[in-house]
């Protein structure tokens, strides 16, 4: 799917640049952006280190453990296998919280390694969906405070640049809740037509 | 204490490592993505897939500035940062377009970018229905901002 995605955009975008005489921008679009994925990974590359020998002490220390406690009762229901074999319910847990928390720095490596955690899951227990739920679920974010955005509209000279948190918290949760539901029915939706 | 009996700064270090492991395991998949949207959106194409969506918008009463916002969102996090800061600009933050594009972006993400990061991080070829349930969520999460704005925001 990704390569499909992938080769969609590149091949209309050239058809596109050819019909239009854009080739020029065309092959500036090319150079620029892989530099620019260069210097996003370096510039990243500082914080995410921090982040993840954070979370190598947490892990050691035992407070993923901890975390993953707390939120347990309410992943029990997104994710039934990990949480009945316990692999990866941690990470999804620290992840969880890290996103809450407005930590996306932070997510990031405990979503990965939840990721990793997860496709062994899948491998032992081919039925299970909770690999392609985390990952569903993963696009859709929880900000406690949508710092960028509130800075944007500042800057454009809103007259209340923070009248918009309450009705996006009320979209997040419905598009959370719709998320789950999504997932549910195509888990259910593959288990019939495998099993009937 | 559980502090002093465990090495707390092997484990950071140890965790640094893998943190440049990862980072570096991500680049090209950063690439391919970067380079595909700035292709798309350099070559003209994204200007004619909001053209072609226009009618669908007033169809469905989605506040048509908003589009490119819209259309922008699941594709890539600093595009659609550049086309809010436009619509801003020409159309005003407190706008109805400019709310509902502030809490659509609020509460949705960069599908393209997640998906592709932690689907190439595990190694996985197939993604399932992650792709089509994702952008069904996304679509979800357009019509919930309009919806909520128009409400949250009565005269």
């Amino acid at each position: 799917m990704i390569g499909k995605i992938f080769c969609i955009l590149t091949s209309s975008s050239f058809a596109f640049a050819l019909v239009s005489g854009k080739m020029n921008e065309l092959s500036a679009a090319v150079l620029s952006g892989a530099a620019d994925a260069a210097a996003l990974c370096i510039s990243t590359l500082g914080v995410m280190c921090l982040w993840s020998g954070v979370i190598g002490v947490f892990d050691g220390v035992g407070v993923t453990a901890l975390i993953a406690k707390v939120v347990r009762p309410i992943l029990k229901y997104i994710y039934p296998t990990a949480h009945k074999t316990g692999v990866g319910i941690d990470e999804i847990a620290a992840n969880f919280a890290a996103n809450l928390l407005g930590l996306g720095n932070a997510a990031l490596p405990f979503g990965l390694s939840a990721m990793e955690k997860l496709s062994e899951l899948e491998k032992k227990y081919p039925d299970s969906h909770d690999m392609l739920t985390f990952a569903v679920m993963n696009t859709v974010p929880f900000q406690a405070f949508p710092t960028t955005l509130i800075a944007l509209r500042e800057a454009a000279g809103s007259q209340n640049p923070y009248d918009i948190i309450l009705p996006i918290y009320l979209c997040s949760f419905a598009t959370i809740i719709f998320a789950a539901l999504v997932c549910r029915l195509c888990a259910a939706a593959k288990k019939t037509k495998r099993h009937g | 204490m559980a502090f002093s009996k465990k090495d707390t700064v092997s484990m950071f270090l140890g965790g640094c490592r893998e943190g440049i492991k990862t980072s570096f395991g991500l680049l090209p998949t950063l690439i391919m993505l970067i380079v595909a949207v700035r292709m798309f959106s350099a070559s003209g194409a994204l200007d004619a897939l909001c053209n072609a969506s226009l009618p669908l918008c007033k169809l469905l009463g989605i506040p048509q500035e908003m589009l490119p916002v819209a259309i922008m969102r699941p594709v890539s996090g600093s595009g659609a940062i550049a086309t809010i800061k436009q619509l801003f600009d020409t159309s005003g933050p407190d706008s109805s377009a400019g709310r509902t594009a502030s809490v659509l972006m609020g509460s949705s993400d960069t599908i393209l970018y997640t998906l592709s990061v932690y689907f190439s991080h595990v190694g996985a070829k197939k993604t399932g229905y992650a792709f089509p349930a994702s952008f069904t969520v996304m679509i979800f999460c357009i019509a919930a901002s309009c919806v909520i704005t128009r409400y949250a925001f009565m005269p």
